[in-house]
């Protein structure tokens, strides 16, 4: 019992330790999508089987790390570092030109990582809460997928179109792995998703191709980056988080990151922007109230992060939140290793909860370690580096691979079709007409139920 | 083509030909890596069970992944242009007007403000920004 103990507890370690250096330094590079980036490589480390332990702590190491280093780019040059940095945008950018972004920067992380610290044993408890529920939920599960992704389509900026085209995109799906079957005899998950997560990718590739709508993306000039200039004042390494925040601050963040961990199925865009609401009309003075809606707005993204991770998969299993469809979805579904169908079998039923409070917090505490002081000092040096060195060319490239190896690892050619197939489709439907990856993961999960319902398909 | 074509391609600019190119060289060399690596691995560990064949074939692919991207950048520069900023106090001032901020209710607002908070802001010479001192002083108004 000792032994395998010390042995998750090594496993745990090293690997939150690769996760959270990979993900700092992803993290650095602007606009990279949580979706694109985490998933795949959460899904190669579950197939080369690393032990559950290991690979709960791998992400949320690589999700607190990534977190922390996108206020990077989202304080330093107001460019958002992902898509749930976007509501802090405003209030970076007037601190940026009142000349203090590091201000800007230093309360955004030190807000993120005192609401990790408190998001994770609170998801825990109520995931907790909720597990007597979770034979219900699972035998409704079908049903549940099908009113969660009208719920997410009808909120989503897609509205009514994403309503519409729910039942033909749950078609679409079901008919892409009819191919993968009448080829290959099984069924495929992997090359579905990432086809789905790469889609805007792809909608821009096939708009460039296209005479007609090239115009749209050409441009004359290089993009122009504005980068703060230096300002460090404070000396030594490691700073302490929770000095950095005003007590009015810590207060803020703490109780904005216990709330946002129970609304778990929410958006966390959209919970963001409502804390921001909030504190802007309790705080008074403008630099008070700028610095404590950027401190709780960026600890509810975190909290988020971590709630939608934990809160579903500990108590249910089943993918039920956009975090959980998006980057966390290998935690929940990763054939054939992990299953949510026909029998759920993934980390719900590989961790008990002590395990996933334990190895979440050494996930956090490693990032913490790895990304903070490495945010705190070296942020500005680390953009130069980024912006003079790695081209959006270099990223695309490596990406471009990384989907092919991956979709040919799972269905040889025909996964890699089916991928290009739903990236080109489901890429458009996004770009275009609102309709985001969130609905489309949902659909997904909904459509083999509603195919054999509606039309009696099996 | 004529000009150079930039585009705006997942969020950022590339010049096209070299996206195609780098496109190329991330599939070619990730999925050979791949194939090489499966080929290698079944030929020399024939008792391997299959997925965890399949898996190391995988992270031999990834790594073809990352060269392909090492490749690239060194082939490929960024195409963006870095500029750099500096702050003045007009500059300062000029955003609180553009943001038409009420110094007054400010003044009145920072009296109820924690002493440490003050301190922070006097550190960063923005109290006197907001209490109207260097707007005066310094711009003669």
């Amino acid at each position: 019992m000792e032994a395998t103990l010390m042995h998750d507890l090594i496993w745990a370690v090293g690997a939150a330790l690769a996760g959270g250096i990979i993900f700092a330094l992803i993290g650095l590079i602007s606009g990279t999508d949580e979706t694109a980036t985490i998933a795949p490589l959460t899904l190669l480390v579950i197939l080369l089987g690393f032990p559950p332990a290991a690979v709960f702590a791998w992400f949320i190491a690589a999700a607190v790390s990534k977190h922390m280093t996108h206020a990077i780019p989202t304080a330093l040059m107001g460019v958002p570092g992902d898509t749930m940095a976007v509501p802090m945008l405003k209030d970076c950018t007037i601190l940026r030109r009142l000349g203090v972004p590091h201000i800007a920067l230093r309360k955004m992380i030190s807000g993120a990582i005192l609401a990790a610290f408190v998001a994770l044993p609170i998801s825990v408890a109520f995931a907790s809460l909720l597990a007597p529920f979770a034979e219900q939920v699972k035998s409704w599960a079908p049903i549940i997928f099908t009113i969660a992704a009208l719920i997410i389509a009808y909120t989503s900026s897609g509205r009514w179109a994403s309503v519409f085209t729910l039942i033909p995109f749950a078609f679409f799906i079901q008919g892409v792995n009819k191919m993968a079957i009448a080829g290959l005899g099984k069924g495929v998950f992997i090359s579905i998703f990432l086809g789905i997560a790469i889609g805007p990718l792809f909608s821009d590739i096939v708009t460039i191709l296209s005479p007609i709508s090239r115009s749209h993306l050409l441009r004359k000039e290089k993009r122009e980056f504005w980068l703060a200039p230096e300002l460090k004042t404070w000396t030594g390494y490691f700073p302490n988080p929770l000095k950095v925040l005003s007590r009015e601050q810590k207060i803020y963040t703490a109780i904005a990151a216990a709330i946002s961990s129970l609304t778990f199925t929410f958006s966390p865009v959209g919970m963001t922007v409502m804390v921001g609401e909030i504190i802007s009309s309790r705080v008074k003075s403008m630099y008070q109230r700028l610095t404590t809606s950027l401190a709780a707005m960026n600890g509810v993204t975190e909290s988020t992060y971590i709630a939608e991770t934990v809160i579903p998969l500990m108590a249910f299993g089943i993918p039920l939140s956009p975090m959980a469809l998006g980057p966390a979805a290998p935690l929940f579904n990763a054939p054939p290793i992990y299953t949510t169908t026909p029998v759920v079998h993934n980390l719900h039923t590989l961790l008990a909860p002590w395990q996933f409070l334990v190895y979440g917090m050494i996930g956090i505490i490693v990032a913490f370690i790895v990304s903070y002081p490495f945010a705190m000092n070296y942020a500005r040096k680390a953009s130069v580096w980024v912006l003079q060195v790695v081209s959006q060319e270099a990223i695309i490239s490596m990406f471009a691979g990384l989907i092919v190896v991956l979709a040919y690892y799972e269905a040889g050619i025909i996964g890699v079709a089916i991928s290009i197939t739903v990236a080109v489709f489901g890429g458009i439907l996004n770009r275009y007409f609102g309709i985001h990856t969130g609905v489309q993961f949902m659909t997904y999960y909904a459509s083999g139920w509603l195919m054999l319902t509606i039309f009696g398909i099996k | 083509m004529p000009n150079k074509s930039y585009a705006d391609i997942w969020g950022d600019t590339v010049d096209l030909k070299h996206l195609a190119t780098g496109m190329i060289i991330g599939i070619v060399i990730g999925l050979g890596f791949y194939l090489t690596g499966l080929t290698f691995i079944k030929a020399n560990y024939p008792k391997l069970p299959l997925n965890l064949t399949t898996a190391y074939a995988l992270l031999v692919g990834i790594a073809g992944c990352l060269l392909a991207a090492v490749i690239s950048a060194k082939l490929f520069p960024p195409k963006r242009i870095l500029t750099q900023g500096e702050f003045s106090d007009a500059d300062r001032i000029a955003v609180l007007e553009e943001l038409q901020i009420d110094l007054k209710k400010e003044i009145e607002e920072l009296k109820t403000v924690d002493a440490d908070v003050i301190e922070e802001m006097k550190e960063l010479q923005l109290y006197d920004l907001f209490t109207g001192k260097s707007g005066t002083q310094k711009e003669g108004r």
